[in-house]
Protein backbone atom coordinates (compact mmCIF):
# COMPACT_ATOMS: atom_id res chain seq x y z
CA UNK A 1 0.00 0.00 0.00
CA UNK A 2 1.60 3.39 -1.31
CA UNK A 3 0.34 6.07 0.93
CA UNK A 4 1.80 9.32 0.62
CA UNK A 5 2.16 12.92 -0.68
CA UNK A 6 4.14 12.33 -3.37
CA UNK A 7 1.85 13.83 -6.41
CA UNK A 8 4.46 15.60 -8.29
CA UNK A 9 4.90 12.84 -10.94
CA UNK A 10 1.32 13.52 -11.87
CA UNK A 11 1.07 17.19 -11.27
CA UNK A 12 4.48 18.31 -12.64
CA UNK A 13 4.59 20.50 -10.36
CA UNK A 14 7.35 20.72 -7.48
CA UNK A 15 6.36 19.11 -4.35
CA UNK A 16 6.93 21.86 -1.82
CA UNK A 17 4.48 24.39 -4.03
CA UNK A 18 1.87 21.31 -4.29
CA UNK A 19 1.91 21.06 -0.27
CA UNK A 20 1.43 24.93 -0.30
CA UNK A 21 -1.47 25.49 -2.20
CA UNK A 22 -3.13 22.31 -0.51
CA UNK A 23 -2.34 24.30 2.78
CA UNK A 24 -3.90 27.22 1.50
CA UNK A 25 -6.86 25.15 0.36
CA UNK A 26 -7.71 23.87 3.37
CA UNK A 27 -7.22 26.34 5.56
CA UNK A 28 -9.31 28.72 3.73
CA UNK A 29 -11.91 25.91 3.86
CA UNK A 30 -11.13 26.63 7.54
CA UNK A 31 -11.65 30.12 7.44
CA UNK A 32 -15.00 30.07 5.49
CA UNK A 33 -16.40 27.48 7.93
CA UNK A 34 -15.27 29.52 11.07
CA UNK A 35 -17.01 32.91 9.49
CA UNK A 36 -20.66 30.62 8.55
CA UNK A 37 -20.35 29.32 11.74
CA UNK A 38 -19.83 32.50 13.70
CA UNK A 39 -22.55 34.36 11.50
CA UNK A 40 -24.93 31.45 11.97
CA UNK A 41 -24.50 32.19 15.87
CA UNK A 42 -24.62 35.68 15.98
CA UNK A 43 -28.06 35.80 13.88
CA UNK A 44 -29.26 33.58 16.13
CA UNK A 45 -28.37 35.93 18.73
CA UNK A 46 -26.56 33.15 21.20
CA UNK A 47 -23.76 33.49 22.91
CA UNK A 48 -20.77 31.66 21.96
CA UNK A 49 -17.27 30.53 22.48
CA UNK A 50 -15.32 31.53 19.40
CA UNK A 51 -11.92 29.68 20.29
CA UNK A 52 -13.90 26.44 20.33
CA UNK A 53 -15.42 26.96 17.19
CA UNK A 54 -12.36 28.19 15.36
CA UNK A 55 -10.56 24.92 16.75
CA UNK A 56 -13.81 22.07 15.98
CA UNK A 57 -13.41 24.11 12.29
CA UNK A 58 -9.52 23.27 12.12
CA UNK A 59 -9.44 20.08 13.45
CA UNK A 60 -12.14 18.27 11.01
CA UNK A 61 -11.11 20.19 8.04
CA UNK A 62 -7.28 19.61 8.37
CA UNK A 63 -8.49 15.82 9.35
CA UNK A 64 -9.56 15.57 5.71
CA UNK A 65 -6.34 17.07 4.87
CA UNK A 66 -4.50 14.57 7.06
CA UNK A 67 -6.45 11.39 5.32
CA UNK A 68 -6.65 12.89 1.48
CA UNK A 69 -3.47 10.40 0.72
CA UNK A 70 -5.71 7.48 2.01
CA UNK A 71 -8.74 8.69 -0.42
CA UNK A 72 -6.06 9.29 -3.18
CA UNK A 73 -4.76 5.87 -2.46
CA UNK A 74 -8.37 4.32 -2.62
CA UNK A 75 -9.25 6.46 -5.99
CA UNK A 76 -6.11 4.90 -7.56
CA UNK A 77 -6.42 1.32 -6.11
CA UNK A 78 -9.88 0.59 -7.14
CA UNK A 79 -11.09 2.64 -10.09
CA UNK A 80 -14.55 3.08 -10.89
CA UNK A 81 -16.18 0.78 -13.22
CA UNK A 82 -19.57 0.34 -14.49
CA UNK A 83 -19.70 -3.18 -12.32
CA UNK A 84 -20.91 -3.73 -8.81
CA UNK A 85 -17.79 -4.46 -7.16
CA UNK A 86 -16.26 -1.00 -7.20
CA UNK A 87 -19.70 0.37 -5.44
CA UNK A 88 -19.17 -2.58 -2.77
CA UNK A 89 -15.72 -1.38 -2.43
CA UNK A 90 -15.80 2.43 -2.37
CA UNK A 91 -18.87 1.84 0.47
CA UNK A 92 -16.41 0.12 2.62
CA UNK A 93 -13.81 3.01 1.80
CA UNK A 94 -16.28 5.89 2.62
CA UNK A 95 -17.18 4.10 5.91
CA UNK A 96 -13.64 3.89 7.04
CA UNK A 97 -12.63 7.00 6.00
CA UNK A 98 -15.58 8.27 8.03
CA UNK A 99 -14.53 6.49 11.01
CA UNK A 100 -11.10 7.61 11.07
CA UNK A 101 -12.41 11.31 10.79
CA UNK A 102 -14.81 11.05 13.52
CA UNK A 103 -12.17 9.76 15.59
CA UNK A 104 -9.18 12.16 14.77
CA UNK A 105 -12.02 15.16 15.49
CA UNK A 106 -12.29 13.69 18.49
CA UNK A 107 -8.47 12.44 19.72
CA UNK A 108 -7.48 15.69 18.15
CA UNK A 109 -10.27 17.96 19.94
CA UNK A 110 -8.83 16.15 23.67
CA UNK A 111 -5.42 16.89 23.00
CA UNK A 112 -5.25 20.46 21.85
CA UNK A 113 -7.76 20.77 24.78
CA UNK A 114 -5.72 19.56 27.23
CA UNK A 115 -2.65 21.51 26.09
CA UNK A 116 -3.96 24.79 25.83
CA UNK A 117 -5.55 23.96 29.19
CA UNK A 118 -9.08 25.04 28.08
CA UNK A 119 -10.55 22.24 30.22
CA UNK A 120 -11.87 19.38 29.01
CA UNK A 121 -13.74 18.73 25.86
CA UNK A 122 -16.94 17.20 25.57
CA UNK A 123 -17.53 15.40 22.20
CA UNK A 124 -21.37 14.12 23.41
CA UNK A 125 -22.33 10.55 23.01
CA UNK A 126 -19.48 8.76 20.84
CA UNK A 127 -21.46 6.32 18.78
CA UNK A 128 -23.87 8.84 17.86
CA UNK A 129 -21.41 11.57 16.63
CA UNK A 130 -20.07 8.60 14.21
CA UNK A 131 -23.63 8.64 12.24
CA UNK A 132 -23.59 12.51 12.64
CA UNK A 133 -20.48 13.28 10.71
CA UNK A 134 -20.92 10.36 8.74
CA UNK A 135 -22.95 12.48 5.97
CA UNK A 136 -20.66 15.49 5.93
CA UNK A 137 -18.07 13.21 5.19
CA UNK A 138 -20.15 11.46 2.29
CA UNK A 139 -20.12 15.02 0.49
CA UNK A 140 -15.85 15.18 1.08
CA UNK A 141 -15.78 11.57 -0.36
CA UNK A 142 -17.87 12.22 -3.19
CA UNK A 143 -16.65 15.63 -4.32
CA UNK A 144 -12.82 14.33 -3.82
CA UNK A 145 -13.45 11.22 -5.72
CA UNK A 146 -15.25 13.17 -8.90
CA UNK A 147 -11.78 16.00 -9.19
CA UNK A 148 -9.95 12.99 -8.66
CA UNK A 149 -11.91 11.43 -11.55
CA UNK A 150 -12.41 14.43 -14.17
CA UNK A 151 -8.42 15.25 -13.15
CA UNK A 152 -7.64 12.13 -14.01
CA UNK A 153 -9.66 12.32 -17.26
CA UNK A 154 -7.70 15.40 -17.98
CA UNK A 155 -4.41 13.67 -17.80
CA UNK A 156 -5.08 10.64 -19.40
CA UNK A 157 -6.13 12.76 -22.94
CA UNK A 158 -3.47 14.97 -22.70
CA UNK A 159 -1.17 12.10 -22.03
CA UNK A 160 -3.16 10.15 -25.03
CA UNK A 161 -2.37 13.02 -27.75
CA UNK A 162 1.25 13.75 -26.50
CA UNK A 163 1.80 9.69 -27.27
CA UNK A 164 -0.25 9.53 -30.14
CA UNK A 165 2.16 12.01 -31.51
CA UNK A 166 4.92 10.38 -30.26
CA UNK A 167 3.85 6.91 -31.95
CA UNK A 168 3.29 8.88 -35.02
CA UNK A 169 6.80 10.35 -35.12
CA UNK A 170 8.10 7.04 -34.39
CA UNK A 171 6.03 5.27 -37.20
CA UNK A 172 7.40 7.94 -39.56
CA UNK A 173 10.86 7.64 -38.47
CA UNK A 174 10.70 3.63 -39.23
CA UNK A 175 8.84 4.30 -42.66
CA UNK A 176 10.71 6.79 -44.09
CA UNK A 177 14.18 4.54 -42.87
CA UNK A 178 16.02 3.51 -46.06
CA UNK A 179 14.44 -0.07 -45.20
CA UNK A 180 11.38 0.99 -45.88
CA UNK A 181 10.74 3.56 -48.34
CA UNK A 182 13.61 2.85 -50.66
CA UNK A 183 13.20 -0.49 -51.00
CA UNK A 184 9.81 0.00 -51.98
CA UNK A 185 10.47 2.74 -54.10
CA UNK A 186 13.84 0.56 -55.77
CA UNK A 187 10.80 -2.12 -56.27
CA UNK A 188 8.98 0.37 -58.27
CA UNK A 189 11.51 1.48 -59.74
CA UNK A 190 12.13 -2.35 -61.25
CA UNK A 191 8.33 -3.20 -61.91
CA UNK A 192 8.71 -0.14 -64.40
CA UNK A 193 10.45 -1.54 -66.67
CA UNK A 194 8.07 -4.90 -66.50
CA UNK A 195 5.03 -3.62 -66.36
CA UNK A 196 3.73 0.14 -66.32
CA UNK A 197 0.51 -0.65 -64.25
CA UNK A 198 1.67 -2.48 -61.35
CA UNK A 199 4.39 -0.20 -60.95
CA UNK A 200 1.47 3.15 -60.84
CA UNK A 201 -0.65 0.50 -58.75
CA UNK A 202 2.47 0.20 -56.23
CA UNK A 203 3.78 3.96 -55.94
CA UNK A 204 -0.26 4.51 -55.28
CA UNK A 205 -0.21 1.89 -52.24
CA UNK A 206 2.80 3.53 -51.03
CA UNK A 207 1.13 6.86 -51.33
CA UNK A 208 -1.75 5.99 -49.63
CA UNK A 209 0.03 4.25 -46.79
CA UNK A 210 2.59 7.27 -46.25
CA UNK A 211 -0.36 9.59 -46.03
CA UNK A 212 -2.60 7.45 -43.52
CA UNK A 213 0.73 7.27 -41.25
CA UNK A 214 0.99 11.26 -41.69
CA UNK A 215 -2.65 12.55 -41.36
CA UNK A 216 -3.24 15.04 -38.56
CA UNK A 217 -4.85 16.60 -36.85
CA UNK A 218 -6.46 13.55 -35.64
CA UNK A 219 -7.95 11.93 -32.65
CA UNK A 220 -6.03 9.36 -30.39
CA UNK A 221 -8.45 6.38 -31.06
CA UNK A 222 -9.17 4.63 -33.96
CA UNK A 223 -11.52 2.06 -35.39
CA UNK A 224 -9.94 -1.76 -35.66
CA UNK A 225 -11.21 -1.73 -39.21
CA UNK A 226 -9.00 1.57 -40.13
CA UNK A 227 -6.13 -0.20 -38.17
CA UNK A 228 -6.73 -3.10 -40.17
CA UNK A 229 -6.71 -1.54 -43.35
CA UNK A 230 -3.29 0.06 -43.05
CA UNK A 231 -2.12 -3.05 -41.69
CA UNK A 232 -3.04 -4.37 -45.33
CA UNK A 233 -1.38 -1.98 -47.00
CA UNK A 234 1.72 -1.83 -45.23
CA UNK A 235 1.41 -5.89 -46.24
CA UNK A 236 0.60 -5.00 -49.69
CA UNK A 237 3.76 -2.71 -50.55
CA UNK A 238 5.88 -5.87 -48.48
CA UNK A 239 4.64 -8.19 -50.86
CA UNK A 240 5.61 -6.02 -53.88
CA UNK A 241 9.10 -6.05 -52.42
CA UNK A 242 8.99 -9.81 -51.60
CA UNK A 243 6.69 -11.49 -54.09
CA UNK A 244 5.92 -15.04 -53.59
CA UNK A 245 8.25 -14.54 -50.51
CA UNK A 246 5.31 -13.19 -48.83
CA UNK A 247 2.29 -14.66 -48.00
CA UNK A 248 -0.47 -13.15 -45.46
CA UNK A 249 -3.75 -13.75 -43.62
CA UNK A 250 -5.26 -11.24 -42.02
CA UNK A 251 -8.64 -12.00 -39.85
CA UNK A 252 -11.15 -9.38 -37.98
CA UNK A 253 -14.21 -10.73 -36.68
CA UNK A 254 -16.75 -7.87 -38.03
CA UNK A 255 -18.29 -7.67 -33.98
CA UNK A 256 -14.77 -5.89 -33.49
CA UNK A 257 -14.54 -3.60 -36.21
CA UNK A 258 -16.48 -0.92 -35.03
CA UNK A 259 -14.22 -1.14 -31.55
CA UNK A 260 -11.95 1.95 -30.67
CA UNK A 261 -8.32 1.30 -30.09
CA UNK A 262 -5.16 3.98 -29.92
CA UNK A 263 -4.14 4.96 -33.43
CA UNK A 264 -1.46 3.03 -34.80
CA UNK A 265 -1.37 1.15 -32.27
CA UNK A 266 -0.67 -2.18 -33.88
CA UNK A 267 1.24 -1.12 -37.01
CA UNK A 268 5.17 -1.42 -34.64
CA UNK A 269 3.87 -5.02 -34.06
CA UNK A 270 3.10 -5.81 -37.77
CA UNK A 271 6.25 -4.54 -39.14
CA UNK A 272 8.24 -6.20 -36.29
CA UNK A 273 7.07 -9.54 -37.91
CA UNK A 274 7.96 -8.36 -41.39
CA UNK A 275 11.46 -7.28 -39.91
CA UNK A 276 12.14 -10.64 -37.99
CA UNK A 277 10.12 -13.09 -38.82
CA UNK A 278 11.96 -14.46 -42.29
CA UNK A 279 12.50 -17.99 -42.44
CA UNK A 280 16.02 -18.09 -42.21
CA UNK A 281 16.51 -21.05 -44.28
CA UNK A 282 13.96 -20.12 -47.52
CA UNK A 283 13.74 -16.51 -46.18
CA UNK A 284 9.99 -16.54 -46.70
CA UNK A 285 7.46 -14.61 -44.55
CA UNK A 286 4.56 -16.14 -43.72
CA UNK A 287 2.30 -13.79 -41.21
CA UNK A 288 -0.99 -14.35 -39.80
CA UNK A 289 -3.24 -11.95 -38.41
CA UNK A 290 -6.22 -12.50 -36.34
CA UNK A 291 -8.34 -9.72 -34.16
CA UNK A 292 -11.11 -11.99 -32.25
CA UNK A 293 -13.20 -10.18 -29.93
CA UNK A 294 -15.07 -12.27 -26.74
CA UNK A 295 -15.74 -11.88 -23.46
CA UNK A 296 -15.70 -8.01 -23.84
CA UNK A 297 -11.98 -8.38 -24.58
CA UNK A 298 -10.45 -8.00 -28.12
CA UNK A 299 -7.95 -10.03 -28.86
CA UNK A 300 -5.15 -9.55 -31.55
CA UNK A 301 -2.59 -12.21 -32.39
CA UNK A 302 0.22 -11.63 -34.59
CA UNK A 303 2.33 -14.31 -35.89
CA UNK A 304 5.48 -14.86 -37.64
CA UNK A 305 7.44 -18.32 -39.03
CA UNK A 306 10.65 -17.01 -38.48
CA UNK A 307 13.16 -18.18 -35.99
CA UNK A 308 11.50 -17.31 -32.99
CA UNK A 309 11.54 -14.92 -30.18
CA UNK A 310 14.50 -12.78 -29.97
CA UNK A 311 15.36 -9.63 -27.65
CA UNK A 312 15.47 -7.34 -30.56
CA UNK A 313 11.95 -7.72 -30.90
CA UNK A 314 11.15 -4.98 -28.04
CA UNK A 315 12.96 -1.71 -30.07
CA UNK A 316 11.81 1.73 -29.60
CA UNK A 317 8.25 1.13 -31.38
CA UNK A 318 6.91 -1.39 -28.70
CA UNK A 319 8.54 0.59 -25.60
CA UNK A 320 5.61 3.65 -27.11
CA UNK A 321 2.96 0.70 -27.56
CA UNK A 322 3.36 -0.75 -24.24
CA UNK A 323 3.31 3.16 -23.12
CA UNK A 324 0.32 4.04 -24.84
CA UNK A 325 -1.62 0.92 -23.82
CA UNK A 326 -0.86 1.70 -20.25
CA UNK A 327 -2.24 5.39 -20.50
CA UNK A 328 -5.32 4.34 -21.82
CA UNK A 329 -6.18 0.81 -20.03
CA UNK A 330 -3.78 0.85 -17.06
CA UNK A 331 -3.42 -2.78 -16.49
CA UNK A 332 -5.87 -3.90 -17.82
CA UNK A 333 -4.32 -4.54 -21.37
CA UNK A 334 -2.17 -7.16 -21.73
CA UNK A 335 0.87 -7.31 -24.76
CA UNK A 336 2.82 -10.75 -24.97
CA UNK A 337 5.70 -11.26 -27.11
CA UNK A 338 6.60 -15.05 -27.12
CA UNK A 339 8.02 -17.78 -29.07
CA UNK A 340 5.00 -19.92 -30.63
CA UNK A 341 5.24 -23.54 -29.54
CA UNK A 342 4.69 -24.54 -33.14
CA UNK A 343 7.75 -22.18 -34.40
CA UNK A 344 7.74 -18.50 -35.42
CA UNK A 345 7.53 -15.89 -32.61
CA UNK A 346 3.54 -14.53 -31.89
CA UNK A 347 2.81 -10.86 -30.31
CA UNK A 348 -0.21 -10.94 -28.35
CA UNK A 349 -2.15 -8.13 -27.59
CA UNK A 350 -5.38 -8.16 -25.05
CA UNK A 351 -7.49 -5.29 -25.07
CA UNK A 352 -10.81 -4.74 -22.87
CA UNK A 353 -13.38 -3.04 -25.13
CA UNK B 1 34.01 -11.80 -69.74
CA UNK B 2 33.26 -10.93 -66.01
CA UNK B 3 31.57 -13.22 -63.95
CA UNK B 4 28.85 -11.90 -61.58
CA UNK B 5 27.40 -12.99 -58.41
CA UNK B 6 24.42 -10.92 -56.94
CA UNK B 7 23.17 -11.37 -53.67
CA UNK B 8 19.86 -10.10 -53.23
CA UNK B 9 16.54 -11.38 -51.23
CA UNK B 10 13.82 -9.02 -52.71
CA UNK B 11 12.67 -10.90 -56.28
CA UNK B 12 12.04 -7.34 -57.97
CA UNK B 13 15.27 -5.96 -56.88
CA UNK B 14 16.89 -9.07 -58.38
CA UNK B 15 15.27 -8.83 -62.13
CA UNK B 16 16.26 -5.03 -62.19
CA UNK B 17 20.03 -5.73 -61.06
CA UNK B 18 19.87 -8.53 -63.40
CA UNK B 19 18.84 -6.03 -66.24
CA UNK B 20 21.39 -3.74 -65.24
CA UNK B 21 23.75 -6.18 -65.78
CA UNK B 22 22.54 -7.12 -68.44
CA UNK B 23 22.73 -3.95 -70.43
CA UNK B 24 26.56 -4.08 -69.61
CA UNK B 25 27.08 -6.56 -72.53
CA UNK B 26 30.53 -8.04 -70.70
CA UNK B 27 28.67 -9.75 -67.59
CA UNK B 28 28.09 -12.69 -66.99
CA UNK B 29 25.49 -13.77 -64.18
CA UNK B 30 27.33 -16.71 -62.68
CA UNK B 31 25.14 -16.91 -59.51
CA UNK B 32 22.58 -15.52 -57.33
CA UNK B 33 21.62 -15.89 -53.54
CA UNK B 34 18.88 -14.60 -51.64
CA UNK B 35 20.66 -15.35 -48.04
CA UNK B 36 23.80 -15.25 -46.24
CA UNK B 37 24.26 -19.16 -46.50
CA UNK B 38 23.00 -19.73 -49.78
CA UNK B 39 25.71 -16.84 -50.46
CA UNK B 40 28.75 -18.09 -49.17
CA UNK B 41 27.92 -21.45 -50.54
CA UNK B 42 27.63 -20.31 -54.25
CA UNK B 43 30.20 -17.75 -54.41
CA UNK B 44 32.69 -20.93 -53.15
CA UNK B 45 30.98 -22.76 -55.87
CA UNK B 46 31.21 -20.51 -58.64
CA UNK B 47 34.25 -18.36 -57.33
CA UNK B 48 33.32 -15.13 -59.27
CA UNK B 49 35.11 -12.11 -60.35
CA UNK B 50 32.50 -9.40 -59.06
CA UNK B 51 30.10 -9.66 -56.21
CA UNK B 52 27.00 -7.20 -56.03
CA UNK B 53 26.06 -7.44 -52.40
CA UNK B 54 23.04 -6.53 -50.57
CA UNK B 55 23.19 -5.62 -47.18
CA UNK B 56 20.14 -6.40 -45.00
CA UNK B 57 19.54 -10.44 -45.33
CA UNK B 58 17.09 -12.53 -43.72
CA UNK B 59 19.87 -14.38 -41.75
CA UNK B 60 22.19 -11.58 -41.28
CA UNK B 61 24.24 -9.17 -42.75
CA UNK B 62 26.62 -8.51 -45.97
CA UNK B 63 29.05 -8.15 -43.94
CA UNK B 64 28.97 -11.39 -42.56
CA UNK B 65 28.94 -13.06 -46.50
CA UNK B 66 32.31 -11.22 -46.64
CA UNK B 67 33.75 -12.85 -43.52
CA UNK B 68 32.31 -16.48 -44.55
CA UNK B 69 34.71 -16.03 -47.81
CA UNK B 70 37.60 -14.25 -46.37
CA UNK B 71 39.81 -16.70 -47.70
CA UNK B 72 38.86 -16.29 -51.62
CA UNK B 73 41.07 -12.73 -52.50
CA UNK B 74 40.23 -12.80 -56.66
CA UNK B 75 37.18 -11.10 -56.68
CA UNK B 76 35.49 -7.53 -55.91
CA UNK B 77 32.81 -5.85 -54.53
CA UNK B 78 30.21 -3.75 -54.89
CA UNK B 79 27.56 -3.19 -52.22
CA UNK B 80 23.85 -2.51 -53.35
CA UNK B 81 21.42 -1.51 -50.57
CA UNK B 82 18.77 0.69 -49.34
CA UNK B 83 20.92 1.15 -46.33
CA UNK B 84 22.79 4.89 -46.70
CA UNK B 85 24.90 4.88 -43.42
CA UNK B 86 27.00 1.64 -43.64
CA UNK B 87 29.36 3.12 -47.02
CA UNK B 88 32.43 3.25 -44.04
CA UNK B 89 32.17 -0.59 -43.08
CA UNK B 90 31.52 -1.21 -46.47
CA UNK B 91 34.71 0.31 -47.43
CA UNK B 92 36.70 -0.97 -44.60
CA UNK B 93 35.36 -4.38 -46.11
CA UNK B 94 37.44 -3.22 -49.34
CA UNK B 95 34.06 -2.64 -51.35
CA UNK B 96 35.36 -1.24 -54.82
CA UNK B 97 31.89 0.93 -54.62
CA UNK B 98 28.87 1.82 -52.65
CA UNK B 99 25.47 2.03 -54.69
CA UNK B 100 22.18 2.94 -52.96
CA UNK B 101 18.83 1.85 -54.19
CA UNK B 102 17.33 2.88 -56.39
CA UNK B 103 20.21 3.05 -58.59
CA UNK B 104 20.50 4.69 -61.86
CA UNK B 105 21.59 2.71 -64.87
CA UNK B 106 24.08 5.66 -65.11
CA UNK B 107 25.82 5.44 -61.68
CA UNK B 108 25.74 1.52 -61.99
CA UNK B 109 27.77 1.26 -65.32
CA UNK B 110 30.08 3.93 -63.25
CA UNK B 111 30.65 1.28 -60.75
CA UNK B 112 31.15 -1.34 -63.27
CA UNK B 113 33.84 0.48 -65.09
CA UNK B 114 36.01 0.58 -61.68
CA UNK B 115 35.07 -3.17 -61.49
CA UNK B 116 36.27 -3.82 -64.93
CA UNK B 117 39.72 -1.55 -64.11
CA UNK B 118 40.62 -2.89 -61.32
CA UNK B 119 39.93 -6.31 -62.64
CA UNK B 120 42.04 -6.08 -65.40
CA UNK B 121 45.11 -3.95 -63.50
CA UNK B 122 45.36 -6.73 -60.69
CA UNK B 123 47.65 -8.75 -61.08
CA UNK B 124 47.00 -12.07 -62.86
CA UNK B 125 44.94 -13.76 -59.48
CA UNK B 126 46.25 -15.45 -56.89
CA UNK B 127 45.30 -18.72 -57.88
CA UNK B 128 44.44 -20.53 -54.44
CA UNK B 129 45.67 -23.61 -53.59
CA UNK B 130 43.59 -26.71 -52.79
CA UNK B 131 44.14 -29.53 -50.60
CA UNK B 132 45.54 -32.42 -52.43
CA UNK B 133 45.01 -34.99 -49.83
CA UNK B 134 43.49 -35.32 -46.54
CA UNK B 135 44.54 -37.42 -43.62
CA UNK B 136 42.24 -40.21 -42.60
CA UNK B 137 42.33 -42.87 -40.00
CA UNK B 138 40.58 -46.33 -40.52
CA UNK B 139 41.26 -49.31 -37.79
CA UNK B 140 43.76 -47.36 -36.14
CA UNK B 141 45.49 -47.02 -39.74
CA UNK B 142 46.09 -43.68 -41.23
CA UNK B 143 45.97 -43.07 -44.79
CA UNK B 144 47.06 -40.11 -46.78
CA UNK B 145 44.00 -40.08 -49.03
CA UNK B 146 44.50 -38.03 -52.62
CA UNK B 147 41.84 -35.75 -53.48
CA UNK B 148 41.26 -37.42 -56.91
CA UNK B 149 40.11 -40.40 -55.58
CA UNK B 150 37.16 -38.82 -53.73
CA UNK B 151 33.38 -39.28 -55.31
CA UNK B 152 31.43 -37.43 -53.01
CA UNK B 153 31.30 -36.03 -49.34
CA UNK B 154 28.33 -36.62 -47.04
CA UNK B 155 27.81 -34.63 -43.90
CA UNK B 156 27.13 -37.01 -41.02
CA UNK B 157 27.06 -34.41 -37.65
CA UNK B 158 29.94 -33.50 -36.84
CA UNK B 159 32.29 -35.55 -39.31
CA UNK B 160 32.17 -35.79 -42.66
CA UNK B 161 31.67 -38.98 -44.81
CA UNK B 162 34.07 -39.34 -47.32
CA UNK B 163 33.15 -41.62 -50.53
CA UNK B 164 36.15 -42.47 -52.46
CA UNK B 165 37.30 -45.04 -54.42
CA UNK B 166 39.60 -46.69 -51.54
CA UNK B 167 36.02 -46.85 -49.97
CA UNK B 168 34.43 -44.65 -47.00
CA UNK B 169 36.77 -42.35 -44.65
CA UNK B 170 35.15 -40.33 -41.76
CA UNK B 171 36.72 -36.87 -40.92
CA UNK B 172 36.03 -34.68 -38.27
CA UNK B 173 35.56 -31.12 -40.03
CA UNK B 174 32.69 -28.87 -41.44
CA UNK B 175 31.49 -28.97 -44.20
CA UNK B 176 32.26 -25.36 -44.71
CA UNK B 177 35.62 -25.66 -44.04
CA UNK B 178 35.88 -28.85 -46.77
CA UNK B 179 34.39 -26.61 -49.39
CA UNK B 180 36.43 -23.81 -48.80
CA UNK B 181 39.74 -26.59 -49.41
CA UNK B 182 38.45 -28.04 -52.65
CA UNK B 183 38.82 -26.76 -56.01
CA UNK B 184 35.26 -25.41 -57.21
CA UNK B 185 36.16 -26.23 -60.75
CA UNK B 186 36.07 -29.95 -59.50
CA UNK B 187 33.88 -30.43 -56.40
CA UNK B 188 30.25 -28.63 -56.37
CA UNK B 189 28.41 -27.81 -52.90
CA UNK B 190 25.55 -29.57 -54.07
CA UNK B 191 23.57 -29.14 -50.79
CA UNK B 192 23.99 -28.15 -47.31
CA UNK B 193 25.33 -31.45 -46.46
CA UNK B 194 26.78 -32.46 -49.40
CA UNK B 195 29.58 -32.28 -51.82
CA UNK B 196 29.73 -33.86 -55.34
CA UNK B 197 33.04 -34.61 -58.04
CA UNK B 198 31.90 -32.86 -60.92
CA UNK B 199 33.08 -35.37 -63.13
CA UNK B 200 31.66 -38.09 -61.15
CA UNK B 201 27.97 -37.43 -62.02
CA UNK B 202 26.47 -39.09 -64.78
CA UNK B 203 22.95 -37.98 -65.20
CA UNK B 204 20.60 -35.50 -63.22
CA UNK B 205 17.29 -36.13 -62.33
CA UNK B 206 15.21 -33.21 -62.33
CA UNK B 207 12.47 -33.68 -58.92
CA UNK B 208 8.81 -31.64 -59.44
CA UNK B 209 10.01 -29.19 -57.30
CA UNK B 210 13.02 -28.16 -59.50
CA UNK B 211 15.64 -29.55 -57.34
CA UNK B 212 17.67 -32.32 -58.95
CA UNK B 213 18.88 -35.85 -57.99
CA UNK B 214 22.96 -36.22 -59.13
CA UNK B 215 23.18 -40.28 -60.17
CA UNK B 216 26.93 -40.74 -59.93
CA UNK B 217 29.40 -42.89 -61.24
CA UNK B 218 29.39 -45.36 -58.08
CA UNK B 219 25.45 -45.69 -58.52
CA UNK B 220 25.15 -43.18 -55.32
CA UNK B 221 22.27 -41.21 -55.87
CA UNK B 222 22.94 -37.17 -54.27
CA UNK B 223 20.12 -34.73 -54.01
CA UNK B 224 21.00 -31.69 -54.62
CA UNK B 225 19.21 -27.79 -53.29
CA UNK B 226 18.79 -25.60 -56.04
CA UNK B 227 19.63 -22.60 -53.81
CA UNK B 228 22.78 -23.96 -53.97
CA UNK B 229 24.15 -25.21 -56.57
CA UNK B 230 22.61 -24.40 -60.58
CA UNK B 231 24.02 -26.78 -62.58
CA UNK B 232 22.84 -24.48 -65.74
CA UNK B 233 25.89 -22.30 -64.44
CA UNK B 234 28.23 -24.54 -62.81
CA UNK B 235 28.93 -25.64 -66.59
CA UNK B 236 30.70 -22.75 -67.66
CA UNK B 237 33.82 -23.48 -65.14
Amino acid sequence: MRLCWNLDHVLHMPMKRIRLYLFLYFTGTVLLQFAYRCLDRLARGSASDWGIILLEQASGVYGTAVLLPFMLWAFRRYPIRRSITPWIQHSLLLAAFSVLHTSWNWGTRILVFRIIAVGGYDYGKMPLRYFMEFPADVITYVLAAGAYAVYWDWMRSRDMESELAMARLDGLTRQLQPHFLFNALNAVSGLMYEDVDRADLMLERICTFLRSTMRSPDSPLDSIANEVLLARQYLEIMQARFENKLVYTIHCDSSAEAIQIPTLLLQPLIENAVKYGQDPESGNLDIQIDILLSNRTVAVRIRDHGPGFQAIYEGQGLTNTKRRLESRYGVAAVLRLSAHPMGGAISELEIPV
Amino acid sequence: MIRVFVVEDEPPALRKAKRLLGAEGDLVLCGVAGSCEEAIIGIRNTLPDLLLLDIHLPDGSGFEVLQGISDLQKFQTIFLTALVDQALEAFEAAAIDYLVKPVAKERFSQAIQRARERLRSSPAAIVPTFTKRFLVERLRVAYMLPVNCIEWIDADRNYARLFSTEGEFALRVTMDRLHSQLDPAVFARVSRSSIVRLDSIVKLLLQEDGSYIACLNSGAEVPCSKTFWDPTRSCHT
